[in-house]
């Protein structure tokens, strides 16, 4: 019993020393201060088209952004089901 | 092996998201857009007979000029609606940035009309000002005298400084849709309307720069104190990062904020990608044919539509995951 407890232990740190290591990379990572000018404005202006000639693109551009983001927000709780799963899994 | 399956889903998807980041992050020269800049329409139509020029000088400046003859007989104000102009310019650390906007009537009024001669529908919207803190707003009413031609308008200056120490691109906002300003005029009156607006930045060694720090010197203090508080002595490390690059954080912030930043834009849009300017496009006056935007739309809703089952399905099987 103890040693189920022990091992469950272990795998919450080795989860929160990964998960740590996630935050820390996008945190703290450098990349260059390159010039994506063409990217941003690019889509800043296409999205602004749109949203002028095509009717209704301003309420279902964002929707689907949202939904988008939805599915993220899922995938990235099944992940952490996963890991609970795992966790709790003590014959591993 | 469904494990090392996901595990595998997962690190394509890291390095999509991080991918995208990169590509979209948000870029440090860019040069000052004036994306859009709109008197609508009902003014124009309510006014019978009018001369109306816009001009849009060299950037960062804008301002709009016109007479306008007032020939209805019927009602007794006109109606000047939903200004609005989103700009993005380079901010850099130790500049400090004015921006004046202005709007003034000038010509014969009723000022016997309650609500005085200038009304705003929504005056704390006027002039609203996104994504640059903090705002040191004035709004200034000229109060109507007594003689047929007067000045009336708001007069707008924000100082602003940079909070961040990085170096990155800002937009702001000025006006919503729901803005509109009322003039109550006289049958058959003339006049003058000007709106200008103009961006002015000071480098550090210059006068205007001294001039204004000497003068704001206190609330800037307070800005970094705040600032230095809310970094909770984090600096050091923040400063040797920033100046090489930014990070995949930020980055993946930028590429969020290209696309929310997005709006629904009025006639004129800037066609500035970076390396290619095509100039500022004027989409009211290139007509599209009519199936097409019918079509985009359908299409745009055929791809929502399986998207949309696709989310609630998944949300759906999360429940159940939990039930069973």
């Amino acid at each position: 019993m103890f040693a189920d407890y022990v091992k469950m232990g272990a795998k919450i740190a080795l989860i929160a020393v990964i998960t740590a290591a996630i935050i820390a990379i996008f945190a703290n990572v450098q990349i260059p201060n390159l010039d994506f000018t063409l990217f941003t404005n690019g889509v800043s202006t296409a999205l602004a088209i749109i949203y002028h000639w095509v009717p209704g693109a301003n309420i279902i551009v964002p929707l689907a952004i949202s939904m988008l983001g939805i599915q993220l927000a899922i995938l990235l709780f099944e992940y952490a089901m996963i890991a609970v799963r795992w966790v709790l899994k003590v014959n591993e | 092996m469904k494990r090392v399956s996901k595990c595998i889903k997962f690190l394509i998807f890291s390095i999509t998201l991080a991918l995208l980041s990169v590509l979209f992050s948000a870029d440090t020269n860019a040069s000052v857009n004036i994306e859009g800049f709109r008197l609508t329409n009902e003014t124009l139509s309510l006014t019978h007979s009018n001369s109306y020029q816009v001009y849009v000088n060299q950037n960062p400046s804008v301002w709009v000029d016109g007479t306008f003859t007032w020939n209805n007989n019927t009602s007794d104000y006109i109606g000047l609606a939903a200004f609005r102009t989103k700009q993005s310019f380079p901010v850099k650390e130790g500049n400090i940035y004015k921006l004046s906007a202005s709007f003034f009537f000038r010509g014969p009024f009723i000022s016997s009309a309650p609500g005085a001669l200038l009304q705003t529908v929504n005056s704390n919207a006027y002039f609203k000002l996104v994504a640059v803190e903090p705002v040191q707003c004035e709004t200034i009413t000229t109060a109507p005298g007594n003689s047929q031609l007067s000045n009336v308008g708001y007069s707008c200056v924000y100082d602003f400084y940079l909070q961040s120490k990085t170096t990155s691109t800002r937009q702001i906002l000025i006006g919503t849709e729901n803005t509109s300003v009322m003039f109550f005029l006289p049958p058959l009156s003339q006049g003058i309307l000007t709106f200008s607006q103009d961006i002015s930045i000071f480098e550090p060694s210059s006068d205007g720069a001294d001039e204004l720090n000497e003068k704001d010197e206190e609330d800037r203090t307070n800005i970094e104190s705040q600032q230095s508080d809310s970094q909770s002595g984090a600096d050091d490390s923040q400063d040797a990062a920033e100046s090489t690059g930014t990070t995949l954080l930020g980055a993946f912030t930028g590429f969020v904020g290209a696309l929310t930043s997005a709006s629904p834009s009025n006639c004129n849009i800037d066609m500035d990608l970076g390396n290619l300017d095509l100039g500022v496009v004027n989409l009211c006056q290139l007509s599209l044919p009519q199936p097409f935007p019918t079509i985009a739309s359908i299409m745009l809703i055929l791809f929502c539509v399986p998207l949309s089952i696709a989310t609630a399905r998944k949300v759906i099987n999360l429940f159940r995951s939990f039930q069973g």
